[in-house]
C-alpha cells in the first residue's frame, strides 16, 4: 500500500468548480462537480467576475466534499494538484490558492497543472491499459489540438486551430441561431436526424499542415443564416419554414466534425500511429464520436474517449495528471501564478 | 477595386472619419499588417463588427505587423490573449475580447486595465462594450458587412480621435503600400 499516491486535484479554469482525489493517476475514489453553466446560460457566456465570485463560494465546500466521499482526510493525501492554465486569470487564482493554502497548511507539496494535460490525462481514467505513446485530438470551447503524448507528460503539439476552437464555433453559431449557451451540447442535440447537406459550407485545410480554422465555415454559416433571414422576412415567415433548425445544426456540425475528423486521420495516417484518444469538452458530441468511431474501424485504429462527465471540465483529470507530472518532473513552487495563456 | 473616401465633412459624429472597402480577408490582414508597423508602444484600438466581421483576421494580421510569429487564435474563451516578444515582435500585444465583460467596471475589476500601460499595443474586439474604459487616443475601427451578395467584402470606418494626424499617417501609408487595390 505504501506505492499507493493520493493525489488531491483542483480545477476553476472557467465555470466549473472542480475537487477530486484520485489515487495513483488512474483510480477515481471522488469527482465533485459544481458548475455554474445554468448561471451563465442567461448571459450567454462565462462571465468573467460572476465567475471569479462563484468560484470563492464553491471552492472550499466541493474541496470538503471530495475528501469526504473518498473517506480521506488531508493528511492522508500526497500531493494537492492544481490547474495554473490557461483559462480565465481570475477564475484560475481561486483554484490555486485554495490548492497553495492547503499545500502550505498540510506541508503536502504542490503540482502544477496545464489544463489540456488534464483533459488529456481523463482517458487514463477512462482506459486502464492506456499508455503513452498515442494521438490525442483535444477539442473544446478554447482548444482545437492535435497532440502526440510520447510519454506521460511529454506532448508535442502538431496542429492547432489558427483561429476559432471548434467549442466556440459551436457556441457562436448556437447564439446567432438562438440555442443558446452551452453551444456544443444544444447543438448536437438541435442536430439529431437532420440532414447534413442542407445548404453547402466551406471545409479549411492547409499546405503542409495540419491545423485547423474554423473561422471561414462560421462566418460562412452565418451569411447563409442572414440570408434565410432576409428571404424569410420577404416571404413573411421563418427562416426556419426554408431550412429547417434541424438541418441547420446538422449539417454545420457535420462541416465541423468533418474537418476535426480528416485531419485526424491524415495525421494518424502520417504518423503511423495506431492509438487515438479524445478529449475535452467537444469530445463528448455525439456526431464526432461516431465519426471518429468509423473512421478509426476502417483503418484499424484503437480508439478512447472519456465518459461524458470526464470529458467537460473536472478535477479527476487534474489528479490524474498531476500524479504523472509529479513523477516525472517533480513538484511546484509555491510561487506558481496563474497563466491566461499558458501552452502546453 | 476598393474605394477610399476621405469624409471629413460629412459624418456628425466623428470630425475624421475614413471609410475603405476590403474585398477579402487576405487584403484585411493586409491592412492588419500595416497598422501593426505604425504601432508605438501603449497604444490601443477598438475592434467593433458583428460576428464574423473579421475582427481577429485583422489582429492576425496587426501581429504579424508587430512581428509577433505565434498564432493569434480568437480570444473569446480567455478575454484576453498575451503575445509577448520572447520568441519575436518588436512589442507585445495585449488582445482582449470585451464580449462578455458586461461593462467598463467589469474590465477594471479583471485588471485589465494595467495592460493599457505595459508598453505593448491593445488590441480590444467588442471595444464599444466597455467604451467608458477606453483611453482617450484609442483608435476606433468598425467593421461591417456590405452587402450579402458580396459575402467576403466588408466596410471598415476608422476614426482616432486623440490623434487625427496618425489617422491621416496610416491613409498615406495605405495609399502608398496600394493595400486598397
Amino acid at each position: 500500500m505504501t506505492d499507493r499516491k493520493l493525489i488531491l486535484g483542483i480545477e476553476s479554469s472557467c465555470d466549473e468548480t472542480a475537487a477530486a482525489v484520485v489515487a495513483n493517476g488512474r483510480d477515481i475514489l471522488s469527482d465533485i462537480v459544481a458548475s455554474q453553466a445554468d448561471f451563465h446560460r442567461q448571459f450567454g457566456g462565462v462571465v468573467p467576475e460572476i465567475a471569479s465570485r462563484m468560484h470563492v463560494e464553491a471552492i472550499l465546500p466541493v474541496i470538503d466534499q471530495a475528501l469526504e466521499q473518498a473517506k480521506v482526510k488531508l493528511t492522508d493525501i500526497d500531493a494537492v494538484a492544481v490547474t495554473y492554465g490557461p483559462g480565465l486569470v481570475g477564475a484560475l487564482l481561486v483554484g490555486l490558492s485554495a490548492a497553495k493554502g492547503l499545500a502550505y497548511a498540510s506541508g503536502k507539496p504542490l503540482v502544477g497543472v496545464q489544463h489540456i494535460a488534464g483533459h488529456i490525462a481523463a482517458n487514463y481514467l477512462a482506459d486502464q491499459e492506456l499508455e503513452p505513446p498515442f494521438l490525442c485530438l483535444v477539442v473544446s470551447g478554447a482548444h482545437s489540438h492535435l497532440v502526440i503524448v510520447r510519454d506521460y507528460d511529454e506532448y508535442e503539439v502538431i496542429a492547432r486551430t489558427r483561429d476559432d476552437a471548434a467549442g466556440e464555433a459551436f457556441d457562436k453559431l448556437s447564439r446567432a441561431v438562438g440555442l443558446g449557451y452551452p453551444g456544443g451540447p444544444l447543438m448536437d442535440k438541435a442536430a439529431i436526424g437532420g440532414r447534413v447537406d442542407a445548404f453547402p459550407l466551406p471545409r479549411t485545410h492547409f499546405d503542409n499542415s495540419l491545423d485547423f480554422s474554423f473561422s471561414g465555415l462560421k462566418t460562412a454559416a452565418l451569411n447563409q443564416l442572414n440570408k434565410l433571414q432576409q428571404q424569410a422576412q420577404r416571404e413573411q415567415k421563418s427562416w426556419m419554414d426554408i431550412i429547417s433548425l434541424q438541418d441547420f445544426a446538422a449539417t454545420y456540425q457535420h462541416a465541423i466534425v468533418d474537418v476535426l475528423t480528416s485531419h485526424t486521420m491524415e495525421a494518424a495516417d502520417q504518423l503511423n500511429i495506431k492509438r487515438l484518444v479524445l478529449a475535452g469538452g467537444v469530445s463528448a458530441n455525439s456526431a464526432l464520436r461516431r465519426s471518429m468511431t468509423l473512421a478509426s474501424a476502417d483503418r484499424g485504429l484503437m480508439l478512447t474517449f472519456p465518459p461524458l462527465n470526464l470529458c467537460t471540465d473536472n478535477a479527476a483529470m487534474i489528479a490524474s495528471a498531476g500524479y504523472y507530472t509529479w513523477k516525472k518532473r517533480g513538484t511546484s513552487d509555491m510561487s506558481l501564478n496563474a497563466v491566461a495563456s499558458l501552452e502546453l | 477595386m476598393s474605394e477610399i473616401n476621405s469624409k471629413n465633412n460629412n459624418t456628425g459624429k466623428s470630425p475624421h472619419e475614413w471609410f475603405w472597402l476590403s474585398e477579402s480577408s487576405e487584403q484585411t490582414e493586409k491592412f492588419g499588417f500595416l497598422l501593426g508597423k505604425l504601432a508605438k508602444a501603449n497604444d490601443v484600438i477598438s475592434l467593433d463588427g458583428d460576428l464574423g466581421a473579421g475582427k481577429t483576421a485583422l489582429t492576425r494580421g496587426i501581429a504579424g505587423g508587430l512581428g509577433l510569429t505565434g498564432y493569434v487564435n480568437s480570444p473569446t474563451f480567455t478575454i484576453l490573449m498575451e503575445h509577448r516578444t520572447d520568441k519575436s515582435g518588436r512589442m507585445p500585444l495585449f488582445h482582449f475580447d470585451a464580449y462578455r465583460l458586461a461593462d467598463a467596471e467589469a474590465f477594471y475589476e479583471g485588471g485589465f486595465d494595467e495592460y493599457l500601460g505595459m508598453g505593448g499595443l491593445t488590441v480590444i474586439e467588442w471595444g464599444e462594450l466597455i467604451a467608458d474604459a477606453l483611453p482617450e487616443l484609442t483608435l476606433y475601427i468598425r467593421i461591417e458587412r456590405t452587402d450579402y451578395d458580396k459575402p467576403d467584402q466588408r466596410k471598415f470606418s476608422l476614426s482616432w480621435p486623440g490623434c487625427p494626424e496618425r489617422l491621416t499617417r496610416v491613409k498615406e501609408k495605405f495609399e502608398d503600400e496600394s493595400i486598397g487595390c
